[in-house]
């Protein structure tokens, strides 16, 4: 098997599924219990939510633990929203955001929200003038990821948290899914941040939304008193613990991974220009992990369906509801109906080897050739 | 004129094309608006025989279907094509 699907998920380290299984043995006690055994499994929930502001060189935000990033966009936009509504309904977000927070904010749109979605210029980012100029004084809250999961697009935060200084009754989320452990960021400034363990070799079931401590949210899921006041259930200290762990390996040896993944990329990309005819590397400048890549002369679907074939699993953009594969968003950077057909992403790894990718192209040049 | 307008909650298009509808049909009560779920309707959808872009607006006049309008469309597109729609009468 050949795994270059990394932005999708990631294999478990297994240090963290070791401590993961220790933790279940260890602290199995309820954390809302008063008695020593939940006592000490909510010690050691504190102990992970103070690790992981640490790592993320962070002060004054609470670690509200969440099922995922999905539960923790939900939590920052729908709780957001709906606890500050009476101060205004505008919220504005880029074109490419995931999945669970355009759906959150299509369902805020039901209640009257009124969202404006900002224009990206040739190179994906996110114009700030227009940014300013669509801010009114009934916006509370800007919601960009710091990193697209598609093409790698890294906007810049800290323009974004300047524009915003002028703005102080409007808040901002970031989606960090495909940001933490990939790239070092200063996220102070960003008032809400979600991601999840399972995209930094951790486990799936977890996440978190870190909320700075004067930003007021209404729970999405409501329950007895818990570890957080903003989302109730029985907290798994094992599942948290192990985002903590997962996190803190995702920043061990950081500049060696990144400098192994960036020799990947340059690898990658060279070889598919030199090797193979009629392909186009749709982005450039983004993360190191993400490359998209079109390959002209066979739609994405197919590609990825021969390459599932031979065990080697990358990933494509399927429109809205369709098998058929067709990227807006490569439509939009590159202008190419073609393009956007047939692009592929392969996602890299600290874990990934040079040998794989010798593999991948050498069976993307077959199946193009079966199909020509 | 009778539009059925298919939607999702997890498609882009569908919110950025929201502001447009607005400006195009709230001021037209002679259009009727039903709205499905690609997800929660789906049953319905299927017999609809919807495409593979969404969103989906099935245009009926006089109970007859006469257009579809698929993905996102400009103000100025969606109003054009409305206003033949009209002419057509």
């Amino acid at each position: 098997m050949i795994y270059l699907d990394y932005s999708a998920t990631t294999p478990v380290n297994p240090k963290v599924l070791d401590n993961y299984l220790e933790f279940n043995r260890d602290y199995f006690g309820n954390p809302n219990s008063t008695h020593e055994l939940g006592l000490l499994a909510n010690h050691q929930i504190n102990k992970a939510a103070n690790e992981i502001l640490n790592i993320l060189k962070l002060e004054n935000y609470e670690v509200i633990f969440t099922s995922g990033a999905t539960e923790a966009n939900n939590l920052a936009l729908k709780g957001f929203a709906f606890a500050n509504m009476q101060k205004g309904k505008h919220i504005i977000t880029s074109p490419y955001e995931h999945s669970s927070v355009i759906a959150c904010l299509n369902y805020l749109a039901k209640f009257g929200f009124d969202i404006d979605i900002l224009p990206i210029d040739k190179d994906g980012l996110i114009d700030i003038n227009v940014l300013d100029k669509t801010i009114r004084e009934d916006t509370i809250l800007v919601s960009i990821s710091k990193v697209n999961s598609e093409l790698g697009i890294k906007q810049d935060l800290a323009k974004i948290i300047e524009t915003l200084k002028k703005h102080p009754q409007v808040k901002f989320h970031s989606d960090l899914t495909q940001g933490i452990g990939k790239i070092r960021s200063n996220l102070e400034g960003i008032d809400l941040i979600s991601f999840t363990g399972h995209k930094i070799y951790g486990l799936k079931g977890v996440g978190a939304l870190l909320r700075k401590k004067d930003i007021n949210l209404d729970p999405v899921i409501h329950g007895g008193k818990s570890y957080s006041i903003f989302r109730g259930g029985t907290p798994s200290t094992p599942l948290i613990n192990s985002l903590m762990v997962a996190l803190r390996y995702a920043y061990q040896d950081f500049e060696v991974k990144i400098k192994h993944v960036e020799e990947l990329n340059r690898f990658l990309k060279e070889a598919l220009l030199k090797d193979l005819k009629h392909v186009e590397i749709n982005y450039k400048n983004g993360i190191p992990q993400i490359m998209n890549v079109s390959f002209l002369d066979i739609e994405a679907q197919k590609l990825h369906k021969e390459l599932s074939k031979r065990h080697i699993y990358i990933s494509t953009q399927t429109a809205c509801g369709s098998e058929a594969s067709f990227s807006k968003l490569v439509k939009k950077i590159t202008g190419s109906d073609k393009r956007a057909e047939t692009s592929v992403r392969i996602s890299l790894s600290h874990l990934t080897k040079k040998t794989e990718l010798i593999t991948l192209i050498e069976a993307i040049k077959e199946i193009i050739d079966e199909n020509n | 004129m009778k539009i059925i307008r298919i939607t999702a909650l997890w498609c882009m298009s569908c919110l950025a094309m929201k502001k447009i509808w607005k400006l195009v049909f709230d001021s037209r009560e002679d259009i009727e608006i039903i709205d499905y779920d690609y997800d929660m309707d789906f049953e319905k959808i299927q017999k609809l025989n919807v495409g593979k872009i969404l969103p989906e607006l099935i245009v009926y006049k006089n109970d007859v279907e006469v257009l579809r309008i698929i993905g996102e469309k400009s103000y100025k597109k969606l109003a054009a094509i409305i206003k033949e729609l009209d002419e057509k009468n």
